[in-house]
């Protein structure tokens, strides 16, 4: 997040999405004097923090709007910053007006996105942390998202990283106990101390490792991915999952030049449906590059699912069989010779049976039931262990990991403490990155609440 | 107040440098002060020697040893001195790595400060006064330092007042006021300057009792002879030449029944039935610390340690207390070995004012009164080696001011002086401050063995020429050759040296030809003497000091130089400015740390990282904003 940071007020419309609504709601932060608001207003008496007021809003003698006006001081208010907060009426148009009425008038300016929670920040409302779950619970696509958002939000995750540090800050100092007080612990003693407060370190870590999962399921925005040769049917479930009529459904083979994708809700979970491009021999460059893009979505999705017409079988089936499927179906069960064409297709792809067939016609309610339960299940059995969905935080932990199996190498095959010291340092550094940076004076702070020691 | 008394101008006897107390600190200041031909003076108390050690009768220790070959390098006394009164000497930390050896050095303590008051009575230009000092006067030019004698006049001033501000002994419900045992202490700061501010609290430190040398039954006692292979601490001195008769140290523990005895008497202990106010250090626990704070050890070490070689007193290391005498007495009858123990001396607690080290400069300066500077235990520190080294600073610094020259200022990242000269001044401790090698970020280079090597640029700055300027270059010079040779001789892998330097199984084997530094480094071979051999199959003879440094520094090159760059990306965060009244105000910061930050006042983050209790949330909150 980077601003040209200026000090003067922002304000922006924090429920906007350019519909028509009942309601608006307006933020100005980062004011000094709220009477300067007042001509603005037809409320006359003293405005209090925290309380609603509801008052007309006026350009010298024309009323504006009727709005319901709230003033949070600052430090205590979301950014700590002085914020007026208004709720008016939302009409885009009228919203617009507004907006320009504050700009113009109260020498305030549009907000760029993020900055509102940028100053809370700066102004160490929020930790980095913090921030990134405000973004993610702002832009969850799953309850799941939502909760743990809202987890890092309050602080629950960078609990669990003190935690991981603190038991990192005894580990060093069982390493430092046994350099600089050796002789007053008695190096049997601060053998165990070393030993055991590794371990304890290493349980911890991997508890937290085991909660990221590898990157290609991307949660943060799942992928169903539908896959298939020309004519397979693919548009039509499309169209089906999303009950619109978004993709071209034609007879003809290859209609789909690149893929379409809308969004899908399935049990509470926000997806991404994508339609590929058939995949057939590379006659016309642009099928040729949609076929590239459809191996690389595969690569990327969460769920994917391939659609067999047996009925239009051709060579280059044999790439798209290689891949990995979560779910496989076949189609125009409703043709007539359906059950001959399907065995003739288990003969030679024998990894495609026992599936589903689909009369997309006929069958929607059943199939529809099956597919969404089968992504639902993924969905639950990925997010079981409550994986880590931040890629900072993920790649973070991952680096540790490598690093920690290094370190537990090392001290047990390395004598000289100095250089096990030092290369725990690497570690050290990574782990402030969760969090925050080692000073010695914490690793003796840490010693002294936890081991005897004398002159 | 003091009456004071004017002389005349003419009568008054001027100095260059004062130096107000001959202790550690003293010494060092005013010997490097008089290097550079300047009228010194050292005024102390009357009845204690020069250099005199009141607690435990021993140089050196980890990370102390590096101060104190640090100091040697730079041209300062302590080496010489512990060498010459030296009666046992070991290295700590012996198989832990090179970096964290240590030596450490039981001194003779008579002959050490009969040692320091012989080579400071060569000095010419240090004159020795030895009267007590009643009040310091900042003139225009000039500090007057009134004696209960006479006055004098100085144009810089150096506080080396160890534990006399104000000290008050305590030996059980005895209250006596001295810095010492049998000495009488000096008067506070405020009535000594009235405008300077000292610290709202007070330090203790403490002392065992001493036992009588006739009365231990050493049979009972773990034997740790000298060791003949610890490197004198002075370079110009023959390596391993011993000065004094060598005699041993002994190892007692403390049982059940010695804590059973302290913890039944807590509420005789000054330091715990509230007569005693000041605080002591975490790391150098009284007896009393030990048995209250931890109730389920009962087992401590006790090292017993001569004082010297005509003394008839042993020091038992580990156990200081204020406890009341009769109460030591039964505690120290209960350790095995000293059943019929009989103690010379009771041991005390001492509690004494100490100055804010954040109104100092990093050369020890004060801030706000120029011409007067602070070193040793005053500062807040513990400890001979620590009190010296800052001595050092202080003496050569005032000395280098006079003289218009650039100011000895050390890097944290090359020398411990250098990371305690840091820490003092950009923290304020509330306990006693003593160094550790935790407490260096570049441990793998701040060693023993390259001090020279680190001290050298240093000891440049001084444009002194002694024979120990003479020796410094030669052998940076030869480090350079050897270093050369190392890199550029190859050894074939058919050289009947590779197979007496393989190790067991197939990863320990050296099967294509290297160089001789890439043969250092293997991890299962002990670099110097490898490179001991390798030199003489070459046919060469190279003083073993210089194997050693080589060796050593070719083993951790690597190691260093990645630390090197993690210490660049850290200080570049460390060099970020912040705001700490913004932080102060921040409501998302404990109230604890709010109130240390607003005490300090730190500019950037390192400074900020350098408080003591600090907590980690508090650095994701403010590193966050660099983000």
């Amino acid at each position: 997040m980077k601003f040209l940071y200026s000090e003067e007020p922002i304000i922006a419309c924090s429920t906007c999405n350019h519909a028509n609504a009942a309601l608006a709601v307006l933020r100005i932060s980062g004011f000094r004097d709220l009477g300067s608001f007042s001509p603005f207003f037809s409320h006359s008496g003293p405005i209090e923090p925290r309380r609603v007021y509801y008052t007309q809003l006026k350009s010298s003698d024309e009323v504006l709007d009727d709005v319901c006006l709230t003033f949070f001081e600052g430090p205590k208010s979301y950014n700590g910053e002085n914020i007026l907060e208004l709720s008016i009426h939302g009409n885009t148009l009228n919203t617009e007006r507004i907006l320009k009425f504050f700009i113009e008038n109260a020498n305030c300016r549009l907000a760029s996105p993020g900055e509102f929670t940028y100053r809370a920040l700066k102004n160490k409302k929020l930790t980095l942390s913090q921030v990134e779950g405000l973004d993610l619970f702002l832009n969850a696509n799953s309850g799941y998202a939502l909760d743990q958002g809202l987890s890092l939000l309050s602080g629950n995750l960078q609990e669990i990283y003190s935690e991981l540090y603190d038991l990192f800050l005894k580990h060093k100092s069982a390493l430092e106990l046994s350099i600089d007080f050796g002789d007053d612990v008695g190096e049997e003693t601060a053998k165990s101390y070393f030993e055991s407060s590794l371990l304890d370190f290493k349980k911890k870590f991997d508890s937290l490792h085991r909660r990221v999962i590898p990157m290609d399921h991307n949660l943060l925005q799942p992928e169903i991915v539908l896959a298939g040769l020309p004519n397979s049917g693919k548009s039509s479930l499309f169209n089906h999952l999303l009950r619109e009529e978004r993709a071209i459904v034609s007879a003809i083979a290859g209609t789909t030049r690149d893929y379409l994708s809308e969004s899908v809700v399935i049990e509470g979970v926000k997806y991404k449906l994508i339609d590929t491009a058939g995949i057939r021999e590379a006659t016309d460059l642009i099928e040729a590059e949609g076929i590239k893009r459809t191996k690389k979505k595969m690569q990327h999705s969460f769920f994917s699912i391939l659609l067999i017409n047996p009925f239009e079988m051709r060579e280059e089936f044999s790439e798209l069989a290689k891949l990995h499927f979560d779910a496989v179906f076949f189609t125009h069960k409703d043709l007539p010779g359906f059950t001959e064409a399907h065995s003739q297709v288990l003969e030679r792809y024998p990894q495609f049976g026992p599936t589903g067939a689909v009369d997309l016609l006929h069958e929607e309610a059943v199939f529809e039931e099956v597919l969404n339960q089968s992504i639902n299940i993924k969905y639950l059995d990925l997010t079981k262990d409550k994986p880590i969905l931040l890629d900072r935080h993920k790649l973070l932990i991952s680096q540790i990991s490598k690093e920690l199996d290094n370190y537990v190498k090392l001290s047990t095959c390395e004598t000289d403490v100095a250089i096990i010291s030092h290369e725990l340092n690497t570690l050290a550094a990574l782990l402030s990155e969760l969090l925050g940076i080692v000073s010695p004076d914490q690793i003796l702070n840490s010693i002294f609440s936890n081991f005897c020691i004398g002159k | 107040m003091f009456h004071v008394e004017h002389f005349d101008e003419d009568q008054m006897q001027t100095f260059d440098i004062i130096i107000v107390g001959g202790g550690h600190a003293g010494i060092e200041a005013a010997h490097i002060a008089a290097q550079f031909g300047l009228n010194v003076s050292i005024i102390t108390m009357p009845g204690i020697g020069l250099g005199s050690a009141p607690c435990n009768p021993s140089v050196g220790g980890v990370g102390k040893g590096q101060v104190v070959r640090e100091l040697d390098a730079l041209g300062g006394l302590m080496g010489i001195l512990a060498d010459k009164a030296g009666i046992q000497f070991r290295t700590l930390n012996d198989s832990k790595g090179f970096a964290v050896q240590s030596s450490r050095v039981q001194i003779d303590k008579d002959l050490y400060s009969q040692k320091a008051e012989e080579l400071i009575a060569t000095v010419a230009n240090i004159s020795v006064i030895r009267e007590k000092v009643l009040e310091i006067k900042p003139g225009e030019s000039f500090f007057e330092v009134i004696t209960t004698e006479r006055s004098y006049r100085t144009k810089k001033i150096i506080m080396t007042v160890g534990t006399f501000l104000n000290g008050k002994l305590h030996t059980g419900s005895h209250q006596a006021s001295g810095g010492r045992v049998d000495c009488e202490p000096s008067n506070g700061l405020t009535t000594l300057f009235s405008d300077i501010k000292t610290r709202p609290y007070r330090f203790k430190t403490g002392t065992p009792p001493r036992l009588d040398k006739a009365t231990i039954d050493y049979s009972k006692l773990e034997e740790q002879p000298s060791d003949s292979t610890v490197r004198n601490f002075h370079c110009l001195h023959s390596p391993y030449e011993r000065y004094s008769r060598q005699v041993s140290c002994f190892l007692a523990k403390t049982n059940p029944e010695t804590m059973e005895i302290i913890r039944a008497n807590k509420e005789k202990s000054p330091m715990f039935n509230g007569q005693i106010k000041g605080v002591g250090a975490r790391y150098c626990p009284s007896i009393e610390d030990k048995a209250y704070r931890y109730p389920d050890k009962n087992i401590h070490h006790v090292f017993i340690e001569p004082e010297g070689l005509e003394l008839d007193t042993m020091y038992p290391s580990g156990i200081s207390s204020s406890l009341p005498r009769e109460v030591q007495e039964m505690y120290v009858r209960s350790i095995e070995g000293l059943e019929k123990a009989e103690i010379k001396v009771f041991g005390y607690a001492v509690e004494y004012d100490v100055i804010d080290t954040t109104d100092l400069k990093l050369t020890l300066e004060h801030i706000q009164i120029p011409n007067l500077y602070f070193a040793g235990q005053v500062n807040g520190t513990s400890g001979y080696e620590e009190a010296a080294g800052q001595g050092f600073i202080a003496g050569a610094n005032a000395a280098l001011n006079l003289l218009g020259l650039d100011p000895l200022i050390m890097s944290r990242h090359e020398s411990y002086i250098g990371v305690m000269i840091e820490d003092l001044t950009s923290n304020t401790r509330d306990e006693p401050y003593r160094l550790f090698t935790a407490r260096s970020e570049n441990r793998l280079f701040i060693r023993e063995d390259n001090s020279l090597l680190r001290m050298f640029p240093y000891r440049a700055q001084f444009l002194l020429n002694t024979p120990l300027d003479s020796y410094q270059r030669k052998f940076l010079e030869s480090y350079q050759v050897l270093t050369d040779f190392c890199d550029e001789t190859m050894i074939p892998e058919y050289c009947p040296l590779m197979s007496e330097f393989a190790g067991v199984g197939e990863l320990q084997q050296l099967n294509r030809r290297m160089s001789v530094t890439e043969i250092l480094k293997q991890a299962w071979l002990n670099p110097i003497s490898t490179l001991e051999r390798v030199v003489g199959y070459h046919g060469l003879t190279i003083q073993s000091d210089l194997v050693r440094t080589v060796a050593i520094s070719k083993k951790y090159d690597g190691y260093i130089k990645r630390s090197e760059s993690q210490y660049e990306k850290l200080k570049k965060m460390d060099g970020m400015h912040i705001d700490w009244e913004s932080i102060y105000a921040s409501t998302n910061i404990s109230f604890e740390c709010r109130q240390r930050i607003a005490r300090i006042r730190p500019e950037t983050f390192g400074q900020l990282k350098l408080i003591d209790g600090i907590r980690p949330a508090t650095l994701a909150v403010v590193a966050a904003k660099a983000l």
